[in-house]
């Protein structure tokens, strides 16, 4: 769940971080929460490479034809 | 309950036919569940299963995609075409986007198996792979378990949301 905080943080950067969440088009929280697991967990991916893989994943389907695409809803992997 | 009812962060624990819909455009609501994960909105995690499993389907649709396979058992087919096999990229690339996007990957242990999946196979007769699904989302203590598998729908153990929008191609 979503927490609310308070906390104090440098003017200047405050500005910074304002601009760059104005410039991508989403709310403050979510740029500093991105910040934070950035810095906790250095190898996880970034607004961008998460927003990549969404549109490869949704964008841009297998051209399955209908009956193609209802196998493999019922394609069983351990049936060889 | 619909895959849009999730409450903002809840940890969800999402089978395999759900991300199908969500890759092939059959389910709008399966898209808006992997966009809010992808903006951390909610917690997405996929058992061990469900990522063995979709990357076989994904790795079959491929396959048909491109000629490989056609008609019953793709399996069997591609099976005896390693050299096929290894040039296909694109299925690799989507499971590799779930795991960027945010989808976390559960490992299933020896007590989700042996003590919880079989104590749920008696009591409903799952098979074992939504057994271990089930098993795995229980010890996760999950707020939801995301199926469009009608059969979820009898647990009292877990919250179950089913996509309210699916469209099977005709």
């Amino acid at each position: 769940m979503k927490q609310k905080i308070g906390t104090l943080i440098e003017e200047d950067i405050m500005r910074l971080a304002k601009r760059r969440a104005a410039e991508e088009g989403r709310p403050l929280s979510d740029l500093i929460q991105d910040a934070l697991v950035q810095y906790l967990s250095p190898g996880a991916a970034s607004a961008k490479e998460r927003e990549m893989a969404y549109h490869l994943f949704c964008e841009r389907p297998f051209k399955l034809t209908p009956e193609q695409f209802r196998d493999l809803l019922e394609e069983d992997p351990w049936d060889l | 309950m619909n895959l849009d009812d999730i409450p903002a962060g809840s940890l969800c624990v999402i089978d395999t036919n759900v991300l199908l819909y969500a890759e092939h455009g059959g389910s709008l609501q399966a898209q808006r569940l992997l966009r809010r994960i992808e903006r951390r909105d909610l917690l997405g995690v996929l058992p061990q299963p469900v990522w063995q499993e979709l990357s076989h389907k994904f790795m079959m649709a491929e396959a048909q995609m491109l000629g490989h396979t056609s008609g019953g058992n793709p399996a069997r087919q591609l099976a005896s075409k390693p050299e096929v096999v290894k040039r296909l990229s694109l299925y690799r690339d989507k499971i590799k986007a779930l795991a960027t996007l945010g989808l976390g990957f559960e490992p299933c242990t020896k007590a989700d198996l042996m003590d919880k999946a079989f104590e749920l196979q008696e009591r409903y007769g799952f098979l074992t792979n939504d057994s271990v699904i089930l098993a795995i989302a229980l010890r996760l203590d999950a707020d939801a378990l995301v199926s469009a598998d009608t059969r979820f729908q009898v647990t009292k153990d877990i919250r179950v949301y089913a996509p309210s929008d699916l469209r099977l191609p005709s």
